[in-house]
């Protein structure tokens, strides 16, 4: 599947756990918690939406990751001219399937799919964030066409006071708007708060401006976009809409809560007077808007005026619970967790210089459970491409000039194999000690090449003009070897179990117990010896 | 320069007028304490940027502290005033605007004889 796709799918599915576990626990906070909490406490759920950071294993990571494997199983059908021998795992069997298929059919077809589904995904979400920007605009536009600043110095000094007791240094601008019903405010740097024209006592006034002044310092026009943004990203998950809701409503709680603190009691019923005179319904921009504005609906502003009068300062043991229930919701994020791309780790080493001896290279390839793609590289210089977070892999170069490369798994959780390039030369001699896991594929030229097998799986061709001996030990494994020349000059002795464990040519016989074969010179000795109910196949 | 100036903005441009067209911002406050009407630092520091935008302050700063130096004198201010005075009011035409003064004797006849005199004298 498609690494991006994935990563904001992903994302969605955490997200959507999280903000669904804060929204299901609701009921136990609404009315203990701050209004405050309860606002900025969904900036975890939108963190979750966005950031794809993650540790190394948690509910989410793994369940994508699972999803890989099963899509891989899904696209592609057994191939059954591998044989799975009795009393082997099917779980060693596999990746021999698999990564051949990957390489095969399954980078091709399925890509074009997933590339189209990125471009519907990206196109949307790009249509999306600009209809909001360009509705936003038309917002300030149409306010900006009717604004008249205001230049009554008692109603400058109000808002003066106001911006003082908030503590507040940008300087707001203020103007009367006859085509908008509700005082609202806009612009991000530079504040501007918004009046309807029409008679305001100078206690409403104060108590609107203290309302805009808070929207203002709480920063919810960067928390209302940064909501816009994850709706526009997760536009296909119809939970983003309910986080979206949420927080508006939350918003305008945590603003009343802030205002009223500083309030006496009857100020307080005055405060949600002036609530009340601005419940309107015929404003033609409305809610969603990015904007702030005083009052939004009748069903929100009956909440909001209950908040006001049940209005309590936090005890001591509430704000203890608030902070024991903020680390279980950050608890939460860590574990529900996301995808991440793998980092594909590359190892090499400066390459085996043609120094003046120009001896061939002895090799020696250590594999312990890790399921291993070999390729050939027409280079000089030997490299290893995978997961770290899977995968452990040391490439080393002795003093004596000898190359070896020790693979072993650090998290079995994983049916991703990693790639380890050779180089494309004729090596001296060539020992592959495999521990439960898989070499497959390659060409090898050597001198020698000794093998040995255990739990495991060994697959590799011998090259043209092959001049060398093989010999392999292999217990309880599968073993396929394909010489590109039909075993020219070579004395083959293959000892086996049982003679229907093995797959050989016509030209070899089954004498004694076990597989002869002699060709041309004979220089080339090969001795095979498949133990433990190992499946052999040649070619 | 079409943009008007109000009331208030007037009282502050008038401040700086008064100083040679250059005034601190402790200045103007100083100034605006004499005046009846209470003025908040906010308010004042508003419409001082609002007169910037309208380009008929520039800020200049000195150390930490900033100067408003006013763009237009105040004559040129009130010749401006009087332009789009006469234009809106008037269709542009200053024969109609004395006969109004004449007509409601906000302007005397000796007052006119005196323009008259003043008038010739600057043209000689």
């Amino acid at each position: 599947m498609n690494e991006f796709i994935k990563v904001v799918l992903s994302l969605s599915v955490s997200g959507t756990l999280l903000l669904l576990l804060l929204w299901g626990v609701k009921p136990l906070y609404k009315n203990r918690f701050s209004k405050r909490w309860q606002y900025y406490i969904w900036i975890v759920a939108v963190l979750r939406f966005l950031l794809p950071f993650t540790p190394d294993t948690t509910i989410v990571g793994s369940l994508f990751e699972g999803f890989d494997s099963a899509a891989i199983a899904n696209e592609i059908p057994a191939s059954p001219d591998v044989p799975v021998p009795a009393g082997m795992g099917k779980s060693q069997a596999e990746p021999i399937q698999t990564n051949r298929e990957i390489n095969a059919a399954a980078m091709r077809e399925p890509f074009n799919k997933y590339i189209c589904l990125f471009l519907i995904w990206s196109v949307l979400a790009l249509v999306l964030f600009v209809r909001k920007i360009t509705v936003y605009q038309g917002l300030i536009q149409y306010i900006k066409a009717g604004n008249k600043e205001v230049s009554d110095i008692k109603i400058l000094n109000l808002l003066s006071d106001c911006e003082e007791k908030l503590n507040i240094k940008t300087r707001v601008e203020l103007s009367y708007n006859s085509l908008i019903t509700s005082p609202v405010m806009i612009g991000f740097f530079r504040p501007r708060i918004v009046l309807p024209v029409r008679e305001l006592e100078d206690k409403e006034l104060s108590y609107i401006f203290l309302h805009e002044l808070t929207h203002y310092k709480q920063g919810d026009m960067f928390y209302k976009w940064m909501i816009q943004i994850v709706v526009c990203v997760h536009w296909f998950n119809p939970f983003v809409y309910l986080l979206e809701k949420e927080v508006n409503k939350s918003c305008e709680l945590s603003c009343d809560e802030k205002v009223i603190s500083s309030l006496e009691e009857n100020a307080r019923r005055e405060y949600g007077d002036t609530l009340i005179a601005f419940l309107k319904s015929d404003n033609p921009y409305k809610s969603s808007l990015a904007s702030v504005t005083l009052t939004e609906g009748a069903e929100q502003l009956k909440e909001r005026l209950g908040a006001i009068m049940k209005f309590k300062k936090s005890s001591k043991t509430n704000i203890a619970i608030t902070t024991i229930f903020t680390f279980v919701v950050g608890f939460c994020f860590w574990t529900i967790g996301a995808y991440a791309v793998p980092v594909t780790d590359s190892k090499s080493l400066p390459g085996w210089e043609k120094q003046a001896a120009m001896l061939p290279p002895d090799l020696t390839i250590r594999i312990d459970d890790a399921p291993v793609l070999i390729e050939n590289k027409d280079t000089d210089i030997i490299s290893a491409s995978y997961n770290p977070r899977y995968y452990d892999v040391s490439i080393n170069q002795s003093s004596e000039g000898e190359w070896s490369v020790d693979i072993s798994v650090v998290h079995s959780n994983t049916n991703k194999s990693m790639i380890l390039y050779i180089p494309n030369v004729e090596y001296n001699s060539v020992k592959l000690e495999i521990d439960n896991g898989m070499y497959s594929g390659g060409i090898l030229n050597a001198k020698s090449i000794i093998a040995n097998v255990d739990n495991g799986g060994l697959d590799f061709s011998l090259s043209r003009n092959f001049d060398g001996s093989v010999k392999a030990d292999v217990f309880n494994s599968i073993f396929h070897l394909m010489s590109l020349e039909n075993y020219e000059n070579f004395n083959v002795e293959i000892i086996s179990d049982s003679e229907s464990l093995c797959d050989v040519p016509g030209y070899f016989e089954w004498i004694n117990e076990k597989y002869i074969y002699a060709n041309g010179t004979g220089t080339n000795l090969m001795n095979i010896s498949l133990r433990g109910g190992s499946v052999g196949s040649f070619e | 320069m079409s943009q008007q100036i109000s009331d208030s903005e007037l009282v502050l441009m008038k401040i700086i007028w008064k100083n040679g067209g250059a005034a601190l911002y402790s200045l103007i406050m100083e100034e605006l304490e004499k005046d009846k009407n209470e003025w908040k630092n906010n308010t004042v520091l508003t419409l001082l940027s609002r007169l910037g935008e309208k380009k008929f302050l520039k800020v200049k700063k000195i150390g930490r502290k900033n100067e408003y130096v006013a763009t237009v004198t105040e004559a040129e201010y009130q010749t401006m005033q009087t332009h789009s005075f006469l234009d809106k009011l008037y269709g542009g035409n200053v024969k109609n605007l004395v006969s109004t003064l004449l007509r409601q004797n906000i302007l005397s006849a000796d007052e006119l004889k005196e323009i008259e005199t003043f008038w010739r004298k600057e043209n000689e």
